[in-house]
């Protein structure tokens, strides 16, 4: 373990004062083997106080600190340093409001997976023990349950850019994790919701969101399946 | 009222503060009855540290081996060296079934055995192998269809608000205030019923395994309000933390099969448990690696062992243990397939916290005497389910089944009693803790909490004795000082960070002070936690629970609340 | 929390059920093209006669046809959900799509009268 100087520029904003996010430059010394929350850390508990951002478990489960380091979408926690050497450039994630600094608005994000009825829908009767749900079954569906919400996924979709009201790729992972649930009864349902230009039509199978995610979630290739799965019932 | 203040005070029935599984489990069973249930949650709710329980949720299904409920609750009692209440255990291991197949029925993706059942797993402590789990990250998936329940049902949902006071007056329950971290300002929620399920305080200790966001805020408001906080000494080290990070690697390994090992190569916990091996329960784990290393047998004569997964062969380490791979590999650069993994005892559990009878209504003395409408549930309380040591699994497990007993209760309460008038000015406490930091005070509050956290792992980790916890009782004191001189540099309403944190820092410091009076009062050792200068469990004078107030500013402790008993399970000498 | 999302209440389906379709007889057009284009033909010299033989044969007009339909269809219908990612206001769709089915319109226009004009070619 060594020290190592590095040079980290961080997009700030600061309501209260600021008109528009500005670059600030930040000179500190850190560990080698420091992670980009050790280094947000290190600024915010010895150099600024003033620097916001949101962070919690530190062992990449949580979700909360997705941010955009040296252009890719990242959480800072799981990420160490030396992926960049010893330059950062660390932003917000795109294509949301800035709150303040590396804290953006995730109200809407979390609104949309409201809206694909993110929870088991059934007709039928419960069993007195558990539903019987083969491996295979249960295999359909195992990676997208590995989902956190961070938004980094969404944050790097250029169809959600400019346009607000795209359901976007994460809540449409959750409605492929529901639709292809073998307990659930309510395709249906959410595949009315889902069959939207607004909604899985909005998605051109760019990739990004499978590239940013941090948990290797193949989201457009179950974006696809989904999409078959809204063909194969309006015909 | 004018407009601003209306949109700041809120009358709900049932305020839930933390959106654990705890407290979503609670706000789902209150709002299913059709009363308003409001969530209070400093982060998102599904960024709650209940989605970092990896192994698995326990409960004696049998569906891969024989099991029964009269053996968790044994494993249960054993396990807590004799400390749990067994009136809490029996309740507990009734309902525990109920509560996995409710999961289940909600969505939760088990992982499943080839007949399509729930998949259960051997874990520490449990003679049977009584973990049901989703690969490795149960807590995670169990969270977030928690969430979900809770949307279907129209929760209420305060994300990014931090609770600042109780409103407790006459021993009645009236409500709390909070500060809204998104915007700022403070909000008065008034309530007929709060619920506190704030989670563990692991944040007082450098290496550990807990969330930023676990800063033990419930006990400390707790403590704030007048009210005691039960075993607090007891504070559960996990054997498998990563090395230097103190980030957890889940007992699961273990339960599929994984080595410990010492820089010879030999699985020394063969000297120590012979019987269970690497699946001994979490206390006695911990304290075999800490004499290891304390010995110079730790890696390179280092402070750290080795988690051996090598033997279990690609495919079973990447489709059961995927998160562990993963978090090896970039918080370390180790392949656990093909490397062992560094590994360091970490501050885990608090199986001490709040005080409550088995209804989870908070206590405020030893005979029993309750707070009206005020509950806890989840790591935050002490019912006492896990006494000196808990088992792994049984705290998701005790988090969602409190959690609805705790709905159950409060929504019976709500119906019965009417909204009790708020105490005469109620937004001064939280002022006067926002104005203090905002006072331009010179000292910072992050060397504070440095100072605090490496002290407190150096002194109350796995060993502990008289001279290390008078020293640390020093530093708190000192700290406990400097604090009030502590000012912030950030002055802005919006997601004010360094305001937060502060906040938390005054609750690390107030119950810090109440684990190191617990243990040095405690002259025995028990569970987890060991005293080097008492080596021996006393159940003449020890077995009872520790109840401390902060009176007049000194932690005074009563030890008369005796330990719930059942004639058949007495406490034996506990051999693994 | 409960912000309602703009539903747009047109589905996608059959654009993106056509875009593929499109997709894979353009592919096998294509295949057609280079196979009797390009490698039926390598190594020896074409001459005029020939090349007029086949445009006036009763297949090729029919294929040709089929190959400028699908790829106007798919080029446009292309470009259009592009352009409707970043086109948010209704009257600059309504001005793009009309200038796209112009575009389309043309093409096919011109497209056909080459066709027709091949395959009514006299030899010389």
């Amino acid at each position: 373990m060594a020290k190592i100087d590095i040079n980290v520029k961080i997009l700030r904003y600061q309501p209260a004062k600021d008109e528009k996010p500005h670059w600030q430059d930040f000179a500190i010394s850190v560990e080698d083997e420091s992670t980009v929350l050790d280094v947000l850390n290190e600024i915010h508990w010895q150099h600024d106080g003033t620097l916001a951002y949101r962070r919690s478990c530190r062992s990449s489960i949580c979700g909360s600190c997705a941010m955009k380091v040296n252009g890719r979408n990242v959480l800072a926690c799981e990420t160490p340093i030396h992926r960049f050497g010893t330059k950062l450039k660390i932003e917000p994630l795109s294509g949301f409001e800035i709150l303040k600094d590396l804290v953006v608005d995730l109200e809407p994000f979390f609104a949309k997976l409201k809206r694909i009825r993110p929870y088991l829908i059934l007709d039928k009767p419960l069993p007195d023990k558990e539903f019987v749900q083969s491996p295979q079954q249960l295999e359909q569906i195992g990676e997208s349950t590995l989902c956190i919400l961070c938004a980094a996924c969404s944050a790097a979709c250029p169809s959600s850019w400019p346009n607000s009201d795209y359901l976007g790729p994460a809540a449409l992972l959750k409605a492929y994790r529901f639709v292809f649930d073998s307990r659930d009864d309510g395709a249906d349902q959410r595949l009315e919701i889902v069959n939207d230009k607004n909604g899985v039509w909005r998605c051109h199978t760019i990739f990004n969101c499978m590239e940013a995610c941090p948990k290797k979630i193949k989201i457009t290739e179950y974006l696809s399946r989904l999409k078959v799965k809204v063909v194969e019932n309006s015909l | 009222m004018k407009i601003d203040e209306a949109r700041r005070y809120h009358k709900i029935d049932a305020v839930i503060v933390g959106a654990g599984l705890a407290g979503l489990r609670a706000a789902l069973e209150v709002a299913k009855s059709g009363l308003s249930a409001a969530v209070i949650t400093k982060v998102y709710p599904t960024r709650s540290h209940s989605g970092g329980a990896q192994g698995g949720i326990a409960a004696a299904l049998a569906n891969v081996g024989e099991d029964s409920l009269e053996a968790h609750m044994f494993d249960t009692i054993k396990g807590s060296d004799y400390l749990a209440d067994q009136d809490i255990i029996e309740r507990f291991v009734n309902e525990a079934l109920k509560t996995v197949y409710e999961f289940e029925h909600m969505g939760v993706p088990f992982s499943r055995t080839e007949d399509g059942r729930i998949n259960q797993r051997p874990f520490g402590g449990h003679s049977a192998p009584r973990a049901c789990f989703a690969q490795d990250i149960t807590g995670h998936v169990l969270l977030h269809t928690l969430y979900e329940q809770c949307l279907q049902h129209n929760v209420l949902f305060f994300n990014e608000f931090q609770v600042l006071s109780l409103l407790v007056k006459d021993d009645v329950s009236r409500g709390l205030v909070a500060w809204d971290i998104r915007e700022g300002g403070l909000h008065i929620f008034h309530a007929r019923a709060v619920l506190l399920a704030t989670g563990g305080y692991g944040r007082a200790w450098k290496v550990t395994s807990n969330a930023h966001a676990n800063t033990g805020d419930g006990v400390a408001l707790v403590l704030e309000a007048g009210l005691p906080l039960e075993d607090m000494e007891f504070v559960q080290f996990h054997p498998t933390g990563l090395y230097k990070h103190g980030i957890l690697l889940s007992e699961a390994a273990r339960g599929e099969g994984a080595y410990i090992i010492n820089d010879k190569g030999e699985r020394f916990m063969k000297i120590y448990a012979a019987a269970k091996m690497e699946l001994a329960p979490r206390d006695i784990v911990s304290r075999s690696e800490q004499t290891e290393i304390n010995e110079g047998r730790g890696i390179h004569g280092q402070d750290y062992v080795y988690l051996d997964l090598r033997h279990l062969g690609r495919e079973k380490i990447l489709s059961r243990l995927p998160q562990i791979h993963d978090l090896a590999l970039n918080y370390l650069k180790v392949d656990a397939i093909t490397d062992p993994v560094p590994i360091q005892p970490t501050a885990h559990y608090s199986m001490g916290g709040i005080p409550a009878n088995v209804r989870t209504e908070v206590i405020r003395d030893a005979a029993g005497s309750v707070v009206k409408g005020l509950y806890t549930a989840g790591e935050t309380s002490c019912l006492s389910l896990h006494g000196a040591n808990r088992l792994g699994c049984n705290s998701l497990q005790d988090a969602a089944t409190f959690g609805r007993i705790a709905g159950i209760h409060m929504t019976e309460f709500c119906k019965k009693n009417a909204f009790a008038d708020l105490p005469a000015k109620p937004l001064d406490a939280a002022q006067a803790k926002i104005d203090r930091l905002w006072g331009g005070g010179k000292e910072r509050h992050a060397p504070i909490r440095e100072t605090l956290q490496v002290n407190m792992t150096k002194t109350m980790g796995v060993f502990r004795n008289q001279d290390d916890m008078l020293k640390m009782l020093a530093v708190i004191k000192e700290l406990q000082e400097r604090y009030q001189k502590v000012g912030v540099d950030d002055k802005g309403q919006a997601f004010n960070l360094d305001l937060i944190e502060a906040l938390e820092l005054e609750n690390l410091l107030s119950f810090s002070e109440v684990i190191v009076e617990g243990a040095l009062a405690r002259k025995e050792s028990r569970g987890a936690h060991f005293r080097s200068d008492f080596p021996k469990r006393n159940d003449g004078e020890w077995l009872r629970h520790t109840l401390a107030w902060r009176r007049n500013g000194k932690i005074v402790m009563d030890f008369s609340k005796a330990v719930v008993i059942y004639p058949q399970y007495q406490p034996q000498e506990r051999k693994y | 929390m409960d912000k309602n999302f703009k539903q747009t209440s047109r589905s996608g389906s059959l654009g993106w059920l056509l875009q593929r379709i499109s997709a894979v007889i353009l592919f096998i057009l294509l295949l057609f093209h280079f196979i009797t284009y390009h490698f039926l033909t390598t190594g020896r010299s074409v001459s005029y006669q020939q090349v007029l033989e086949r445009a006036q044969s009763w297949w090729f007009p029919l294929l040709q046809f089929a190959f400028l339909i699908t790829a106007l269809y798919h080029g446009l219908n292309g470009v259009w959900s592009v352009l409707e990612d970043y086109t948010s206001s209704k009257t600059w769709r309504l001005v793009w799509y009309s200038l796209l089915l112009t575009v389309g319109v043309v093409l096919l226009f011109v497209g056909t009268l080459t066709i027709i004009k091949l395959y009514t070619l006299k030899a010389v």
